[in-house]
């Protein structure tokens, strides 16, 4: 498999729609009918510990290659008195059939007993032996996860050198120094633990979560891969620990467009940091200078969750993120000129985020029309940001939110739909086709509360074209795809984002009604460059080299 | 559950009393005393008698709303005022309710309202730039502009408006204006780090990197300008207790608003004048902000409630230090460390056993 794509054998379940998309419900909430039955345990006792709040995130990956993408549900568990029996994280196989989103929990949890207090994931295969690994972001000692290859997975953590024990939040993959295997960055919180713990009031005097302002904040980390599956902490010499926040979420992507992979990390509640690839083994923070370390006003915000895509079709990375209530989300364009603009309001996305805590986060195209939209998963994080209904059995709940983009870098919200109307403490989301029909489903991790699925249910008769890229028999990360012929129509292979979670590592483009068969082109993170193509639409392929 | 029964007595007593269905205020699970305060301000406004005059019932709502949205009940303030421009018409809680309604982020709403209260008070130059503010906040650019326009008409002192308006500006990509208002802000309020660092972005579309590097420099703090708002002042004075007002303090100065961290602090200091630990913060704040003599006059007070508390005496040195008397300083040092030898107290300690070498 050297040149040419090869068809994977998916068929497509094209669903009827309604011809105004606006108002035409996208996701379903399936969760019962698909057998999902995970649910997270916050380990909360009344003592309103920080570290209750803040997970989980979730994650997908094939764990069996068999094409359909599998759940690996994060779990917490009691945060005092950890000497007893502890809950295990859970796996669930993809088992849909005939476009009806199945799961079962895979036998023996595939050999994964990870009962550490979980915050996030992060996949990619570290040993490029073709099947992808997992580490695991937790609230303690970190854990790494090898896939054996045959679906079931072995602990290697501190062999491997990835000794972590701050409190993590999440972690992103990415081959920072072009020796052709995944580094991996890590995103750490604060100093906190039960013992640490401090009583905190909300303004209205009630008892309150704290603000991670009450503790001191940790350094994030480096680990580069030795290229044989072990790591090396090179967060000093890489001047990764120069500038230090309460890390909560964290992208890899090139943003400066100079072919080397940036980082990008959102803080709670302090600058966030843009680390630029110096392409020596070092980074330097240029957030400040290039207009993402503060909103448009100047001010440091709350940041939980983060992506970036090039929403716009101009040709270079915008970022988006989530942030606290009574602050925005806050969407950053890239000027294409070494630096970026808050582009918030003018986007009509300000007044609309103002009430809500956001976490999980993403750009997807939910309606393949070739263009991003945009996805916020709501949940507060201190009991006064809802006072309101302080006599609610879930004080720390909210609503969702999407957005559809509406051209002119403006996007409208959609209030009509099962995931907005859903009114929970959520955190993560996972991006992902889990029924091999185009559009994105997404996967909802509520914090001490059910994992929800919803599938997408908005399947216009738009076109689609499926792309998995890889390198050799592994997964391509940060190959960029474009459309050939169409200018800055273009997307890069990452499973990282959102908010502690790993998403689907394919890409779709959106084709519209367009029916004439796309080529693509392929430019690997090493800049070698080919052609694919043309190739059929409403299918996925694999674009190898 | 004793406080749910109560409000459903309440519920059934408004329903005997008032002429008028109500919007229902929520006010179960919040802490005391905040609590009985504000159920009490309920029950008022519940039983208002069938006699009373429109604008007493709509006062009566109107300060519940101003109560709770001194407390952040933003939803439940809304109502409370809701129930008072259904007494009476006046621009008073519409235009609280509308910053309400923007708390929670419900724009449109909180247009609507300051389009009416707008209309009524024409002459108000903060009331056109919160309207401005909001229609900004609603992508309504140009219209955005004419209000800002008209605030700086009625009040070209207003650096909050010149800088809103060159938000505007810049969304129309107007950046030689948008740096010309935001001049005219920076010259009004250079303490304000907001100006100086929309200079820094606004230059740096003007494709002048060295200006932008400067103004980014100049971005010393992340505050905004100073507003002077009379109907807000008067909310933030609704509450009934001195933690609140330190908590307050606290916030406001950790977003940088130092005025306002100093007027919660005399808020709670005048609800708790003996409250030692509020007098120490109190003076803390003043001696970072250089005002040793205010600092001095709280420390005589403080002096007076508890003149054996060791930071009183360690104050009483920072002050005198600052007034180059070091043989005081060391005296009240002293003083300071014999009653609590703290490290912040040893470390001044030092401090002035070396100036004494040079005496």
């Amino acid at each position: 498999m050297s040149t040419a794509s090869r068809t994977v054998h998916i068929l497509c379940a094209l669903i009827a729609i309604s011809s105004e998309f606006a108002e035409a419900e996208i996701f379903k909430n399936v969760t019962s009918a698909s057998n999902l039955d995970f649910v997270h345990q916050n380990g909360q006792r009344g003592q309103l510990w920080l570290a209750e709040i803040l997970g989980p995130g979730v994650g997908v990956l094939d764990v069996d290659d068999d094409g359909l993408l599998d759940v690996w549900a994060i779990q917490g568990g009691p945060l005092d008195a950890r000497d007893k029996l502890l809950p295990s994280d859970q796996l669930y196989r993809n088992i849909t059939r005939d476009g009806k989103l199945l799961f079962e929990r895979i036998p023996d949890q595939a050999n994964v007993d990870a009962t550490q207090y979980g915050m996030g994931i992060a996949t990619g295969d570290i040993d490029l032996d073709g099947d992808v690994d997992v580490f695991l972001a937790n609230f303690g000692e970190n854990e790494l996860w090898l896939n054996r290859g045959d679906g079931t997975f072995e602990s290697a953590g501190n062999e491997k050198g990835l000794i972590g024990t701050d409190w993590s939040i999440a972690g992103s993959f990415a081959d920072v120094n072009g020796d052709g295997a995944l580094d991996l960055y890590v995103v750490n919180y604060v100093r906190f633990t039960t013992a640490l713990h401090k009583e905190c009031l909300g303004i209205s005097l009630r008892s309150d979560y704290c603000a991670p302002t009450a503790y001191e904040p940790t350094p994030d980390q480096l680990y580069v891969n030795q290229t044989d599956s072990t790591f090396r902490d090179v967060s000093m010499s890489a001047d990764i620990q120069s500038s230090v926040g309460g890390g909560l979420g964290v992208i890899s992507t090139d943003l400066d467009g100079d072919g080397l992979i940036d980082l990008y990390v959102a803080n709670d509640p302090t600058v966030n940091f843009q680390w630029r690839n110096l392409g020596n083994g070092k980074f330097e923070n240029v957030a400040m200078n290039s207009g993402t370390a503060v909103n448009g006003d100047g001010k440091p915000e709350a940041s939980m969750g983060v992506d970036a895509r090039d929403f716009d079709h101009d040709c270079d990375v915008d970022l988006f993120m989530t942030n606290l209530t009574s602050e925005t989300n806050t969407l950053f364009r890239n000027s294409g000129e070494g630096w970026f603009v808050d582009a918030t309001n003018s986007a009509k996305l300000g007044a609309s985020s103002y009430p809500y805590t956001g976490f999980g986060t993403g750009w997807v195209d939910m309606d393949l029309d070739g263009d991003l939209d945009l996805l916020a998963a709501n949940g507060a994080v201190s009991l006064i940001a809802n006072a309101d209904r302080a006599s609610e059995l879930s004080p720390l709940s909210q609503r969702n939110q999407l957005w559809l983009n509406v051209g002119g870098g403006q996007f409208t919200e959609i209030l009509d739909d099962e995931f907005v109307e859903s009114v929970e403490t959520s955190r993560g989301v996972a991006f992902a086709d889990l029924d091999n029909d185009g559009d994105s489903d997404i996967l909802v991790a509520n914090n001490d509360g059910p994992l929800r699925v919803y599938q997408n249910v908005a399947s216009t008769n738009n076109n689609w074209v499926g792309l998995i890229v890889k390198d050799q028999n592994t997964v391509a990360y940060h190959a960029t795809l474009s459309i050939v012929g169409q200018r800055c129509v273009s997307r890069t292979v990452r499973t990282d984002g959102s908010y502690a979670s790993a998403n689907d590592p394919r890409i779709v483009f959106g084709l519209g009604q367009e029916t004439i068969q796309p080529q693509i082109r392929v430019t690997w993170s090493d800049g070698d460059t080919r052609t694919f193509g043309p190739l059929a639409v409403n299918q996925y392929h694999v674009l190898a080299r | 559950m004793l406080f749910r029964a109560r409000f459903i007595l309440i519920a059934i007593a408004v329903v005997l009393t008032t002429p008028q269905t109500a919007n229902e205020i929520y006010l179960e699970g919040i802490e005391e005393p905040f609590a009985t305060i504000a159920s009490a301000a309920y029950e008022a406004a519940l039983k208002s008698d069938v006699n009373l005059s429109p604008e007493l019932v709509a006062n009566r709502w109107g300060e519940l709303g101003m109560l709770l949205q001194a407390h952040n009940m933003h939803e439940q303030s809304i109502a409370a005022y809701s129930n008072a421009l259904t007494e009476l018409s006046d621009p008073r809680w519409l235009y609280l309710r509308s910053i309400a309604y923007g708390e929670l982020g419900r724009v449109g709403e909180s247009i609507d309202d300051l389009i009416v209260v707008t209309s009524t008070m024409r002459e108000v130059a903060i009331i056109w730039y919160r309207l401005g503010q909001a229609l900004l906040k609603a992508g309504r650019v140009a219209e955005a502009k004419e209000a800002l326009t008209t605030a700086l008409t009625l009040d070209e002192d207003l650096a909050i408006a010149h800088m809103t308006l060159a938000d505007a500006q810049i969304l129309d990509a107007e950046f030689v204006n948008a740096k010309a208002s935001l001049q005219h802000a920076y010259r009004l309020q250079p303490q304000a780090g907001q100006i100086a660092y929309r200079l820094a972005s606004v230059e740096r579309e003007l494709g002048d990197l060295n200006a932008s590097q400067m103004w980014l420099g100049r971005r010393v703090n992340q505050f905004s300008p100073v507003v002077e708002d009379p109907m807000l002042s008067l909310v933030a004075q609704y509450s009934t207790n001195p933690t609140f007002f330190i908590s307050a303090a606290r916030r406001a100065w950790e977003r940088g608003d130092r005025e306002t961290a100093l007027e919660a602090y005399r808020q709670a200091i005048a609800l708790e004048p003996q409250n030692v630990q509020n007098l120490i913060g109190y003076t803390r704040l003043l001696t970072v902000l250089n005002r040793y003599d205010e600092a001095e006059k709280t420390l005589d007070t403080l002096e007076q409630v508890s003149p054996n508390e060791g930071m009183l005496w360690y104050f009483r040195a920072v002050v005198f230090l600052e007034k180059d008397l070091v043989l005081e300083a060391q005296n009240a040092i002293e003083k300071a460390i014999a009653i609590d030898p703290t490290p912040e107290a040893r470390n001044l300690e030092r401090e002035i056993a070396e100036l004494r070498k040079y005496d």
